[in-house]
């Protein structure tokens, strides 16, 4: 059953890779979308020029950095909620497997876009911004941020497949959410005790602390602490993800909601 | 009627309900480092972003959406310029984007307490009100743009962070490397986020209609491309045969 669920999964990253292939060319995506995402990382670093000087303007890049590589993962949500208007649904409720798979291994190619990205921005800007930290352990950082938020982009997939016009507002909602208050520009600390433990409970808080401090001073027990909490909390959405999509299907096939169209 | 669309349209939504944790993020800024001074910029940010945002997804999806719909074929076929159309439409979206300032300014009193002043009301209004004419008139160009390529989404992304960045709609265009200031002067933004920050904190507003003529200038320069666009995306449709999608 492994076996086979890991190959469903394989065959379904392979179709979400050439779904990723489809959307850019070289040039759309270098000058378009690398564009953006440097333009980004950019804009919220360039606030240490007005407010906290050239500390807060390293501050802010690697944490944007950072919320860059967790950024394409989250975006799992929308695009399996298109599925719905591509009419797959019907045919993934009558096979015989749980569906779970299938959207796990679609959005998977996320993960790895995600951290080429991230690193890729990286690359262009810490000598811009002066960056001189221990860049090294930046890839791991990155791709335990890319998991983390994966599992929250698989829960918000299971939500917005009942409801596919709300999957883009739902990422941009929790995605944006997140930036402000998982300690992107400014640590989590400055928040209100009640905001604090929901940022505790999400991906990219943990995720942050521990790519920091790796980044600042190398392998360390805290770094792999928080890196190792980022990865439960990854993997308890994904769990969750897993019920939803199970209650989804389960109720789908009960009350034969699940049509081509949404 | 395309109120009523966009009130439908998830990206509307999208960028009006983003609008909330862009305001916390930009307080939260001001509020860590004890900088009340810079409210104004930080409520600014999010308002000039939101507008920029809907006029991009909502307003430059106006004309793929035409085309989805089978309708482009019969705005070709009208004798009434598609152009003023789409601009048209483009208006109503930005209009409704209005809707971001009320959002902001309770989102940031029911977070952080905020009650902002203005020195300048008039001005504040003229700014907005140009700005806004000069975010629809910069829209067309994205609208049209979705005919012409695929990756049409890719560049409606690529030209958020790239324009609010040398538009300074957080921190000035004058704090940016001084080689980024002709650039910036070319976005619309950098002449709309300089006016509405001067309309709210600044004693005496030097050059008010300099500053207003630049940012209509390049608003009107932003228009003239778009129709420019349009007229040259149906005449390539229309020979080519790619006029339906349907």
């Amino acid at each position: 059953m492994t076996t086979t669920t890991f190959r469903i999964a394989q065959k379904a990253s392979r179709v979400g890779f050439e779904d990723v292939k489809a959307q850019y060319t070289w040039r759309s995506w270098l000058f378009g979308w690398i564009v953006r995402v440097t333009a980004q990382v950019l804009f919220f670093a360039a606030m240490g020029l007005l407010v906290g000087g050239p500390e807060f303007v390293l501050f802010a890049f690697v944490g944007n950095v950072c919320a860059m590589a967790a950024l394409m993962p989250q975006g799992a949500g929308p695009d399996t909620a298109w599925e719905r208007g591509l009419g797959t649904l019907p045919l993934l409720l009558a096979a015989p497997r749980s569906m779970l798979p299938v959207f796990a291994g679609r959005s998977a190619f996320y993960v790895v876009q995600g951290v080429v990205e991230a690193s890729l921005v990286f690359a262009m800007l810490a000598p811009v911004v002066g960056f001189e930290g221990r860049w090294q352990w930046l890839p791991l950082g990155l791709l335990t941020l890319a998991l983390g938020s994966y599992g929250l982009g698989l829960f918000l997939a299971s939500v917005s497949i009942r409801r596919p016009r709300i999957g883009n507002i739902l990422f941009n909602l929790v995605f944006y959410t997140l930036v402000a208050i998982a300690g992107v520009n400014v640590p989590t600390e400055v928040f209100p005790g009640a905001v604090q433990r929901v940022a505790q409970v999400l991906p990219m808080h943990h995720g942050l602390l521990g790519s920091r401090s790796l980044l600042a001073d190398g392998a360390n027990p805290y770094a792999f602490r928080e890196l190792g909490a980022e990865l439960a909390i990854g993997a308890a959405w994904f769990l969750l993800a897993m019920v939803g999509f199970q209650l989804f299907s389960e109720g789908g096939r009960r009350d034969g909601s699940i049509d081509l169209d949404e | 009627m395309q109120m009523r669309l966009a009130f439908r349209t998830p990206n509307y939504w999208m960028t009006m309900v983003t609008t909330v944790p862009q305001v916390i993020l930009f307080l939260s800024v001001v509020d860590a480092f004890d900088r009340p001074d810079l409210i104004t910029n930080a409520l600014m940010a999010p308002i000039l972003m939101t507008m920029w945002s809907t006029s991009l997804w909502t307003g430059g999806s106006v004309m793929r959406d035409d085309r989805w719909r089978g309708l482009l074929e019969i705005h070709a076929a009208s004798p009434q310029p598609y152009g003023l159309v789409v601009a048209a439409r483009v208006g109503a979206v930005v209009l409704l984007s209005l809707l971001v300032i009320p959002i902001t300014l309770i989102t940031a009193a029911l977070t952080y307490g905020v009650d902002i002043q203005v020195d300048h009301p008039e001005l504040l209004l003229v700014t907005m009100i140009v700005t806004a004419l000069a975010i629809t008139g910069t829209g067309i160009i994205f609208s049209s743009m979705t005919i012409l390529s695929r990756a049409a989404n890719t560049f409606q992304s690529a030209a958020s962070y790239p324009f609010l960045l040398l538009g300074g709609v957080f921190v000035p265009l004058a704090l940016l490397p001084e080689w980024t200031h002709p650039l910036g002067r070319l976005v619309f933004l950098s002449w709309a986020s300089d006016l509405v920050r001067d309309s709210v904190t600044a004693e005496v507003v030097e050059d008010v209609a300099l500053r207003l003529g630049f940012l209509a200038l390049l608003g009107v320069i932003g228009f003239v491309a778009g129709q420019w666009l349009i007229r040259v995306v149906l005449a390539k449709v229309r020979v080519s045969g790619e006029i339906s999608a349907i």
